[in-house]
């Protein structure tokens, strides 16, 4: 199996196997304009038009942090961080 | 005549025993069918952070007092984060949590198509920080301990070198391929010559899981079939089927890859070995391993059929840090890590070098 045939082999099923997705992918998006409805590409884009939006916020909010930076909760039920290795507990 | 009548004895006792486990293995059998996938991740948690195919996980503590220095595990990016909470008793996470520690995990869902252009920058110079300030509003402590798992200590590592005057305080890498040149059968699947690594990311743009998946079962060809013989043999026990069905469940839901990250591995590390020679750029930054200063343990299984040693050892050779230390343990990939191996092996060493450092 770690011969150059074998790479050269599986490569290729591999490519073969995602070329026929694609033409699905394809054949089934012409299918579905038809109908009038979304393709998973204009998904996608819809997606990628969101995840930008998304990405703009996580960047807003980072500066946000800088400008004017958010304090941790003090939270009485969180455990105090006094915590010592067990050899160190005497000291 | 006693010899005849014990000899007797013991067949029958045998035959009752061969007949007792056939009838449990049929009745068991169909219960495994049956029955649903057994619960993970069970350690109470909460999801603070989710962006994209990120999530960041805070587990809450169950101890009186915790030590000062909270851990950011990064799970690897072809997994979920659940092996490190499989089961109780058996979860590095709750074994975590009870001896005192602020545990926080970077788990990853499936990304999605329009996550296709995430590649190595976005992972260590945006994910990990963005996680380490979450931690920091959360806890307020500006130091923390990073846990790498596998390609997830890839990144750690390549975070650490590109980040050298902090937030991480220690740094912990779990089987962490750094010479890629020595990834066996990877190597020869990958070879420039065999794949055409530019034309399937074009085209797929997410890299499928199955075809991850497929490439880390064919490392062990006979072990699925070896793992049913396993499965049938101990039918009868629920302990050892929970536990199968557990593992069998994570390692079937491997995840697909964003397609720029997987080239960025692929000519990058595979091809360029560029961890290993210190020429690896990310985000304009070198993230040479002699940058890395913090004090570092890197815990490797002798018999990882994944990441094998030659590809794991330049890491601690490579690290600038002073203090530094590898630890060998017997074990495979992921027994090392979760599972009663790594309860008898890998925990209490992780614990002591931890406290430690963690105060």
């Amino acid at each position: 199996m770690g011969t150059e045939e074998f790479a050269k082999t599986a490569n290729a099923a591999s490519a073969v196997q995602m070329r026929v997705q694609k033409g699905v992918n394809s054949h089934m998006a012409r299918q579905l304009a038809m109908f009038n409805m979304p393709s998973r590409e204009d998904i996608n884009a819809l997606a990628e038009r969101v995840m930008t939006m998304d990405e703009r916020l996580v960047r807003i909010e980072a500066m946000l942090q800088r400008i004017a930076p958010v304090a941790p909760e003090p939270n009485s039920a969180r455990p105090p961080r006094t915590k010592k290795p067990v050899g160190d507990q005497n000291k | 005549m006693t010899t005849e009548t014990e000899t007797r004895e013991a067949l029958s006792k045998r035959v009752s025993k061969l007949i007792t486990r056939t009838i449990q293995r049929n009745i068991k059998g169909v219960e495994y069918f049956a029955s649903a996938a057994p619960p993970v991740g069970l350690t109470p948690k909460e999801t603070i952070y989710k962006r994209g195919t990120l999530k960041l996980y805070h587990y809450h503590a169950q101890t009186d007092e915790i030590y000062r220095v909270p851990i950011l595990i990064v799970m690897a990016t072809t997994n979920r984060a659940y092996v490190m909470d499989i089961a109780p008793g058996g979860s590095l996470v709750e074994f975590l949590v009870k001896s005192g520690y602020d545990v926080f995990v970077m788990d990853w869902d499936p990304p999605r198509p329009e996550e296709k252009n995430l590649g190595l920058e976005d992972y260590t110079q945006d994910f990990i920080p963005a996680c380490l300030d979450r931690i920091r509003m959360e806890t307020g402590e500006d130091d923390v301990t990073v846990i790498g798992y596998c390609m997830g200590g890839v990144l750690s590592v390549i975070y650490g070198a590109t980040h050298p005057d902090g937030p991480m305080k220690n740094l912990v890498c779990f089987t962490t391929p750094i010479n890629w040149h020595e990834m066996g059968l990877f190597n020869a699947w990958s070879d420039k010559n065999s794949l055409d690594v530019d034309r399937l990311v074009d085209m797929v743009g997410v890299v499928p899981a199955d075809m991850i998946m497929t490439a880390f079962d064919m490392l062990r060809p006979a072990s699925g079939i070896t793992n049913r013989i396993d499965l049938w043999d101990n039918l009868w026990n629920d302990q050892f089927v929970e536990s199968y069905r557990k593992f069998d469940r994570w390692a079937n839901e491997g995840l697909p890859l964003p397609g720029e990250y997987f080239r960025q591995v692929t000519r990058e590390l595979m091809w360029g070995n560029k961890l290993y020679t210190g020429e690896l750029t990310v985000g304009g930054k070198n993230a040479n391993l002699a940058n890395i200063k913090v004090p570092l343990l890197h815990a490797v299984a002798e018999h990882d059929h994944i990441i094998q040693r030659k590809a794991s050892a330049p890491l601690v050779e490579l690290a600038g840090s002073s203090d530094k230390e590898e630890l060998v343990l017997k074990g495979g990939h992921i027994s090392l890590v979760a599972g009663p191996n790594a309860v008898r092996r890998l925990w209490p060493k992780l614990d002591d070098w931890l406290s430690k450092r963690s105060v």
